[in-house]
């Protein structure tokens, strides 16, 4: 390392506190997922349980609640929208990157004015689109209202900007044709986008509560989020330590999806997709 | 190795025309640079050529075919683009590989696994490595081809470049001022080599730059192109010596090629900051001209030879070989600047701030007309001899070493 020690020493420092702050509220929750109940309620800081009941909560929680029902509930809802707003947004950011034709201003336009609608605004509507066509309390009725991504359009649309044009215009020249343009040249490309944009929507997808509340009600489609809303619900009182564990499962493939794509994105952002 | 015509090719983008009539013919196995200023319209018509950008009015021509409309993959072209524009995922191996997998595999048989069912896809899979090697090897890449190209130096990814171009032998190359991000020993060395890689292989060659060395050392012939039109094209002896346009002039030759405004008065070439005659020219028309002399056949002497023209110098350079001598003719220190090429013995002997005496050696002067075409009447004259029109004939040649003054 050339780096003088006492800076990577400062700089290590730094982000173990920050690091900390931001994961605190996972920590304890963790650790009181492995704490019985009384120890939770005599207080203390240490996140580490004296008697460890883990075993138990999360045998419990797992009993009283088809949480992983409502995981899968949720890998389906999230994989289906990521896929469809992979599938619209694509080509659609590609042809108003890329492709000159009249009216793309003002659909660009559109797209930035799209961002500023909160899905607050529009629920009503597409809620009585959605009762009207009979698809309220389906997969459907959690999928279809986001797959079209605005956001997921200016996100690639300005990726797609940063890949040159004279690169396309080789690829052309090699032989290729648009569907292999995009293929072995784009995709590729635009890995890092999507495994960014993938990570938003997922996230925000996989802890929405206000979607799923107004269109779902049995519960056998409960996403994670609603799945921990009939858990706190039923339970309650005292099960604080079951509570936890059940939160834990249901953050878990989160946590861990985020960090294998983690690894890819970073990946992806030091081969430096668009240098050279 | 194709035969290449293009026949008043136009293109405008929106409402500024940016290529206005282009004519030029590319004989079969030629090398020829489009040179032009930053902005002429070169990249575009190298894209047009190309088959990425379609025109407005006109033709292309390959081996005597219209080609006009078709895809760039059908016109078997290969351009080496100025930002090389590798593909930045793949390795230089996939880089090189991708032009002959698309053209020697079919849709299915590119499919990653099909290599393990069909002998013939291994086959040509192999033919592919081989290709790959062979093209490494021509432009020495042999030991980068598992690196990506943000692992390569600017100079390596040029070469990758020059080799993707030419590894499936296209009819012609087209190249986008390939050099242009390569520091000064790395472009002149790679001057030459291209240039060897053309003549072996063969193929006809257009090479695009705004760089006249560049230019005048690598190609057979060269066409000037300026604001969309291609305003002369020739050899570079050509062009420098019988220029048929004021811009051709100054565009080729460091320094630039002197220019003094004139007037011509039935046959008596005046230089307007004087109004010394400087040569007879029976065919010109009564009216402004321009008066051209290259700066190394302006010659200095620091006395008054009796018929030169009062010059005041301003700044002198040594450059080892030779002397720039820079003047400023007429009206003292603010007349029109000149630059004389000298020998650095002569130029010691002018002093700064001192005047000088210039004489133009007739045999050697351009005449433009107001519109900056060449006033030569018979431009395909031999160069060693000076023709009546221009000062009277007595033999001298370009060669003598004091030249005459007519008139004063
Ligand atoms: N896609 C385009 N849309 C509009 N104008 C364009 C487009 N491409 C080029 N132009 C214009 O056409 C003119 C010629 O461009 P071109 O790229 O051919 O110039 P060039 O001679 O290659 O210049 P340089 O030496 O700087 O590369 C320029 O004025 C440019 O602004
Ligand atoms: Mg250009």
């Amino acid at each position: 390392m050339s780096k003088p020690p006492r800076l990577q020493i400062l700089r290590l420092v730094t982000l173990t506190i920050a690091a900390t702050v931001l994961l605190l509220p996972y920590i304890y929750m963790v650790g009181f997922s492995l704490k019985p109940v009384d120890e939770i309620f005599a207080g203390g800081l240490s996140p580490f349980p004296r008697e460890f009941a883990g075993l138990a909560n999360y045998a419990g929680a797992l009993e009283s609640e088809p949480l992983l029902r409502y995981v899968a509930n949720g890998v389906i809802v999230c994989a289906g929208i990521l896929f469809f707003q992979l599938v619209f947004a694509v080509p659609c950011a590609y042809a108003m990157a890329k492709l000159r034709f009249p009216g793309r201003a003002f659909m660009l336009g559109l797209v930035l004015f799209g961002l500023l609608i909160p899905i607050q605004a529009t629920s009503l509507p597409i809620y009585i689109g959605l009762a009207r066509s009979g698809l309220t309390d389906t997969y459907a009725a959690l999928i279809v209202p986001f797959v079209s991504s605005v956001f997921g359009v200016f996100l690639f649309y300005q990726f797609f900007r940063t890949i040159p044009d004279e690169l396309l215009d080789a690829a052309r020249l090699d032989g290729c044709g648009d569907v292999t343009i995009m293929v072995r040249i784009v995709l590729p490309l635009i890995m890092p986008a999507a495994t960014a944009f993938g990570i938003f929507s997922v996230v925000s997808h996989w802890n929405d509560l206000f979607w799923p509340l107004i269109v779902i009600r049995s519960p056998d489609l409960n996403t994670p989020p609603l799945g921990i809303l009939a858990f706190r619900s039923e339970e309650a009182g005292d099960s604080y330590g079951q509570l936890m564990a059940g939160t834990g499962i249901i953050t878990a493939p989160l946590v861990i999806a985020f960090l294998l794509a983690q690894r890819r994105f970073i990946e992806g952002i030091s081969l430096g997709a668009l240098k050279g | 190795m194709a035969h290449i015509e293009i026949r008043n090719l136009e293109k405008s983008f929106g409402d500024t025309p940016v290529l206005r009539g282009i004519d030029l013919t590319i004989e079969r196995g030629e090398f020829i640079a489009v040179l032009g200023p930053s902005g002429c319209g070169k990249s575009t018509l190298l894209r047009i050529v190309a088959g990425l950008e379609a025109h407005d009015r006109g033709h292309i021509l390959m081996d005597g075919r219209v080609v006009d409309g078709l895809a760039p993959k059908t016109r078997d072209v290969a351009v080496v683009f100025q930002s090389y524009a590798l593909y930045p995922h793949m390795t230089v191996a996939q880089n090189l590989a991708l032009p002959l997998v698309m053209r020697d595999l079919t849709r299915a048989e590119r499919l990653p696994f099909v290599r393990y069912l069909s002998g013939r896809v291994r086959r040509t899979r192999a033919d592919i490595r081989d290709g790959v090697a062979r093209a490494a090897s021509l432009v020495k890449i042999e030991g980068l081809l598992d690196r990506k190209p943000a692992q390569l130096s600017g100079g390596q990814r040029q070469r990758v470049a020059l080799a993707r171009a030419l590894i499936r032998k296209p009819s012609l190359f087209l190249l986008d001022e390939p050099l242009s991000n390569l520091d000064a020993t790395l472009r002149a060395s790679t001057r030459a080599e291209i240039v060897q890689l053309q003549r072996t292989l063969g193929t006809t060659a257009i090479y695009v730059t705004h760089d006249q060395t560049e230019a005048m050392t690598m190609a057979d012939r060269i066409a000037i192109m300026i604001e969309g039109r291609i305003v002369q094209v020739g050899t570079a002896r050509e062009i420098y010596h019988r220029p048929t346009d004021v811009r051709a002039a100054l565009f080729i030759g460091t320094p630039k090629m002197n220019l003094f405004d004139g007037t011509a008065d039935n046959g008596a070439i005046r230089l307007a900051a004087t109004g010394a005659v400087v040569v007879q020219a029976t065919g010109a028309r009564n009216g402004p001209v321009q008066i051209g002399i290259r700066p190394e056949h302006m010659v200095l002497v620091p006395e008054d030879p009796g018929d030169g023209i009062p010059v005041a110098t301003t700044h002198r350079e040594f450059l080892g070989s030779e002397a720039l001598v820079h003047v400023a003719v007429g009206d003292g220190t603010q007349g029109t600047p000149a630059v004389a090429r000298l020998d650095p013995d002569t130029a010691d002997t002018m002093t700064v701030g001192r005047t000088a005496y210039a004489r133009f050696r007739p045999g050697a002067l351009h005449l433009f007309d107001g519109e900056g075409k060449c006033l030569d009447p018979d431009r395909h004259r031999p160069l060693s001899r000076i023709p009546s029109a221009f000062g009277q004939e007595d033999g001298a040649s370009d060669a003598q070493p004091v030249p005459r003054i007519v008139g004063g």
